[in-house]
């Protein structure tokens, strides 16, 4: 499950720029599914049948957060706008990379007395000498993404940019890998533009019509100093979802959740998230409505270049679901 | 109809939002007797129909009308649970957070219901700083009177806790309760229902009582998908007066309030001011020049658009625990809603776009 | 139908009826009865069948909606207070000319304020807030004000279509009777597949027309033409001027309500250049457009946005450069062209 999240969280896919996450991830379970399509937001949508006519929707969301470029400046500076949530905490004198290879520092202008730190100070260095130089490297539109390597931490943890949520597709692909033979019909989603407003989920969830939907995504992990968010913390098993800002777990979902870790002899954790969404929040809305909930896979230092997960609560999350899906 | 106790009861019952299954089946035996037909939907919503009395001429569909009022109610949920055993919350829905020091309140677990208390600081030993500050979430913390070991042993993270806030008749017709936001508008469309019993109407008149309206609308989003109205008319409770509001925010307790804006149908809106004048039903007009933050937002837009109108029925204190309503406005809102029902007819969408 | 008559048509968003009705006009007399209709928000909707059913099915926005002001109460000396439909900055308003109503019944008004002479420092230096204006028509009382205005009433600017300068113009609704007087001229556009020509309503208010139009039509692709913001005279840094009138319609890679199909937006581009049509590419992430509802609506859509800069958009006097006009309708019709090619 390691190797596979890491071979993830190297591949380049910020909103709108998921094709080659989707190739990768294709190619990786095509042969289990019974049919596997994209639609016309990117989402990467796989169906395998089940013993049951119950249509279960899995979303795991391919993007990751990133900086689109405006503008370049006279001296070769790039400014950039956020595409998804972009702590600027996060953001001062980093490694980020573009799709084309070309790699650079984000950092943070000088600021006169008083002024705000902001988005519109932040600018990409290149190491162009002028904006037509720049231009020739990059172009207006393209997306920077934070590009540090993969890396273990500790016994049993890995940290990396990207991991929000393609530590959740590896969970999803690790998942059609172990299907129980008894179970509903399985609709597999990686997501396209979670980060943005739940898009891909939004479409896909349309066309798919499932009777319930899953989300599968990252949630704060609270374990760290001061930190009072909400009571998850790392290594202490998956969380099931009871609300965040964009969805209320169906409480026979929740309970399903809670029989499943319970017979696959895993601990778990209920977790409320005072802010934040999932794809569960657009999969909920679609057509008639659908039941929904989500399993979160704790997670320190969400939406930054060094995002934890531990591998123990990674593995309990894949028993659990393996229960779950179980008829 | 007696809306008083249907009023008391329904108050009374539990349906925080995203919990309304249990409600949902109440209410669903509270449509029966005056409907055609009544089912509760994947998101449990209450959808009861009730059939034209009267068939269309050239044997054409009916014109479907919806009504809407939401029957979810604002609560708190646990977030923690303290080494000393109380408990911290958060809201389910907008919750001032004001109103809760020397509030009670019932915290639903797994084996069942438990009384307690939210904690305020002791006069005595408030400064002055204190006093001037308002209470946040952090400050509050419900006491259950038990030790810490007892209350995790029966509480999780993420129940359920609801106020209390027993109805209570006030005078000149009025009443205070919780959740009068919205299941005064469910009594509405009850009435409604039943004078329609009385009523020849060409419509399919639908009745839906939504669920999670308070956190976005999201009942009445998927409610509207798998009705397909012709027609949307929204019930909720919208601003009674009250002293120091900001000109033009409220309006009088004492008759419905119908709704004008860009998101309500303004020929549509024109023949609800007709049928209300045709039955001398007193009106106030309401304007949202965009976003309602109601369940309109979302019946509107639905699938290919629907023509909505929204009527509120006003409201004193809103999400307190205190809520107060005039009971002869609710029968004037049922008044309305009938005779607007009993008004649609075949060819009803002739001008409505040039 | 000119672009003067289209501006100062009157159709603030929820009551489009005048555009709706011109708009409706055109299309059945150019596209026929059959393929006109109108949706449960009121949008026209016009529908020009495939020839080729195996090209991609596209549909084309405008809103016919524009921003202004609504009517709440009046004071008891008969000035009318009001609020904005659509996003209005209440700076714009001092000392403007209005009009009350629709039809028969509108009347003029104006927007005054306190006299230099008589304000304080503070209020000098204060920027007007929106609940402390009002609109005179001259009422001499509270009956007579709501009489004329009761809540509800609808007040545009007034403001007349002035060409001016070199090629400019300046008008009123400029976002988006430009879109929508480009779309109307795209009803004969040479295309193969099906065309879906979207004259959405109330898209000043959250994109409200256009997710019913996406809803109906699912078509494979969306392209909004708007009017968008310049940002560029004064002092602004380059960072935040957006785009500039006079080089051209401005394509989107992203906004507030949309990133675009990227493959689309290269497109867009590349038609651009092989047909010799000038075009920027909007430098800024700002506000969102009926794009945002189609690509989202049912089953999905690859979207793009095409727009014609505008300064001083949202306001009674807002500018554009009339080649950028054509050239948008120039850029939309290379676009439909190399959506031919594959």
């Amino acid at each position: 499950m390691k190797e596979l999240i890491k071979q993830l969280t190297a591949v380049y896919g910020p909103s709108g720029r998921e094709h080659s996450v989707a190739d990768v991830i294709e190619s990786l379970v095509k042969d289990k599914a019974d049919s596997v399509r994209r639609d016309a937001l990117g989402n990467l949508i796989c169906e395998i049948k089940g013993t049951q006519d119950k249509r279960l929707m899995f979303a795991a969301h391919m993007d990751h957060i990133g900086l689109i470029v405006t503008h370049a400046e006279k001296e070769g500076w790039l400014r950039v706008h956020n595409v998804g949530g972009i702590n600027l905490n996060n953001s001062r004198t980093r490694r980020v990379k573009f799709a084309n290879g070309v790699e650079g520092v984000l950092c943070e202008q000088a600021l006169k007395e008083n002024e705000k730190s902001a988005l519109t100070t932040l600018y990409i260095d290149i190491g162009a000498k002028d904006e037509a130089e720049a231009l020739s490297m990059v172009d207006i539109g393209d997306i920077a993404v934070y590009a540090e390597p993969a890396f273990d931490v500790g016994k049993n943890r890995v940290c990396s940019p990207a991991v929000d949520d393609r530590c959740a597709c590896a969970l999803l692909i690790k998942l059609l890998n172990n299907l129980p033979e008894k179970r509903p019909t399985i609709v597999a989603v990686f997501t396209s533009q979670e980060e943005v407003g739940l898009r891909g989920a939004t479409v896909s969830a349309y066309s798919v019509q499932p009777d319930e939907g899953i989300a599968l995504d990252v949630t704060i992990a609270s374990d760290t100093p001061e930190l009072k968010i909400n009571a998850v913390k790392l290594g202490e098993g998956p969380a099931v979802k009871i609300k965040d800002t964009r969805s209320i777990s169906n409480p026979g979902v929740v309970k399903r959740m809670i029989d499943a870790a319970k017979a696959a002899g895993v601990p778990y954790q209920r977790e409320v998230l005072p802010w934040g969404g999932t794809d569960a929040g657009a999969m909920q809305l679609s057509r008639g409505g659908v039941p929904v909930g989500t399993l979160s896979i704790p997670c320190r230092y969400v939406h930054s270049a060094c995002e934890m997960v531990d591998m123990g609560d990674m593995d309990k999350a894949l028993k659990l679901l393996i229960e779950y899906v179980r008829v | 109809m007696d809306i008083l106790s249907f009023l008391k009861e329904s108050t009374g019952r539990f349906g925080p939002v995203g919990y309304e299954q249990a409600l949902a089946k109440w209410l669903k035996e509270q449509f029966e007797p005056l409907c055609d037909e009544v089912h509760i939907d994947a998101f449990s919503n209450v959808i009861a129909v009730k059939k034209p009395t009267l068939k269309p001429a050239g044997g054409a569909a009916p014109p479907k009308i919806m009504y809407v009022a939401h029957m979810d109610e604002v609560a708190l949920l646990v977030t923690a649970i303290e080494k000393d055993g109380s408990l911290r919350v958060r809201g389910m829905g907008g919750v001032d957070p004001k109103i809760f020091p020397a509030a009670t309140v019932t915290v639903h677990t797994e084996t069942g219901g438990l009384f307690g208390v939210i904690g305020a600081k002791p006069p005595h030993l408030l400064t002055e700083d204190d006093r001037k500050k308002a209470v946040k979430f952090d400050d509050l913390y419900i006491d259950l009177g038990m030790a810490a070991d007892a209350v995790k042993a029966k509480v999780s993270i993420g129940d359920m806790v609801t106020f209390h806030g027993g109805m209570v008749e006030l005078l000149n017709g009025r009443a205070a309760s919780k959740t009068m936001d919205d299941r005064s508008c469910i009594a509405v469309m009850l009435d409604a229902a039943q004078r329609l019993q009385k009523l020849q109407h060409a419509a399919e008149v639908i009745f839906c009582c939504s669920t999670q309206e308070e956190v976005g609308g999201y009942g009445a989003k998927v409610g509207a998908y798998s009705v397909d109205p012709d027609i949307g008319f929204v019930l909720d409770v919208t601003f009674a007066n009250y002293p120091g509001a900001k000109p033009d925010s409220t309006v009088p307790l004492d008759a419905p309030a119908p709704v004008c804006g860009a998101y309500i149908q303004h020929k549509l809106l024109d023949k609800l001011r007709d049928t209300a004048k045709n039955n001398n039903i007193k009106i106030n007009m309401e304007l949202s020049p965009g976003y309602t933050g109601t369940d309109a937002d979302d019946v509107q837009i639905a699938r290919d658009g629907v023509p909505t109108v929204l009527v509120g029925l006003p409201l004193s204190y809103m999400h307190t625990t205190v809520e107060v309503v005039d009971i002869e406005t609710i029968r004037e809102c049922g008044r309305l809603a009938a005779a607007f029902a009993a008004d649609i007819e075949e060819g009803w969408d002739k001008d409505l776009w040039i | 139908m000119d672009l003067k008559t289209l501006c100062e048509l009157r159709g603030l968003s929820g009551r489009e009826d005048a555009v709706r009705k011109a708009v409706y006009d055109v299309c059945v007399e150019k596209l026929g009865k059959e393929n006109v209709s109108f949706d449960g928000n009121g949008s026209v909707i016009a529908v020009r069948k495939a020839t080729d059913k195996a090209l991609p099915r596209v549909m084309l926005a405008a809103h016919m909606d524009e921003v202004g002001l609504v009517a709440i109460s009046a004071t008891d000396e008969g000035l009318i207070n009001v609020r904005t439909i659509g996003s209005v900055d209440p700076r714009v308003l001092l000392s403007k000319r209005v009009t009350v109503g629709y039809g028969d019944d509108a009347v003029p008004g104006v927007i005054g304020y306190p006299p230099i002479h008589l304000q304080s420092q503070e209020d000098y230096k204060a920027a007007p807030k929106l609940d402390k204006l009002t609109v005179d028509i001259g009422a001499k009382d509270k009956a007579e004000a709501e009489g004329k205005a009761p809540k509800g009433t609808h007040i545009s600017f007034d403001t007349k279509y002035t060409d001016f300068g070199d090629g400019f113009v300046c008008a009123k609704a400029l976002d988006d009777r430009v879109g929508v007087f480009n779309l109307l001229r795209l009803l004969d556009a040479p295309y193969g597949g099906e065309l879906i020509f979207a004259f959405t309503a109330q898209e000043e208010v959250g994109l409200r027309g256009a997710y019913a139009a996406g809803y109906r039509a699912q078509p494979d692709i969306g392209i909004a033409l708007e009017g968008t913001s310049a940002n560029d005279l004064g002092d602004t840094p380059d960072q935040f001027k957006v785009c500039i009138p006079g080089q051209g319609p401005c394509v989107s890679f992203m906004d507030h309500s949309s990133i675009a199909d990227h493959e689309l937006f290269k497109l867009v581009l590349k038609a651009g250049e092989a047909e010799n049509v000038p075009h920027q590419i909007k430098k800024f992430i700002a506000g969102g457009n009926d794009a945002g509802a189609i690509q989202r609506a049912g089953a999905g859509a690859k979207t793009v946005v095409i727009s014609v800069p505008c300064r001083n958009i949202h306001s009674p006097a807002s500018v554009c450069c009339l080649k950028d006009v054509d050239n948008q309708l120039a850029l939309a019709k290379a676009t439909l062209k190399h959506l031919m090619k594959g």
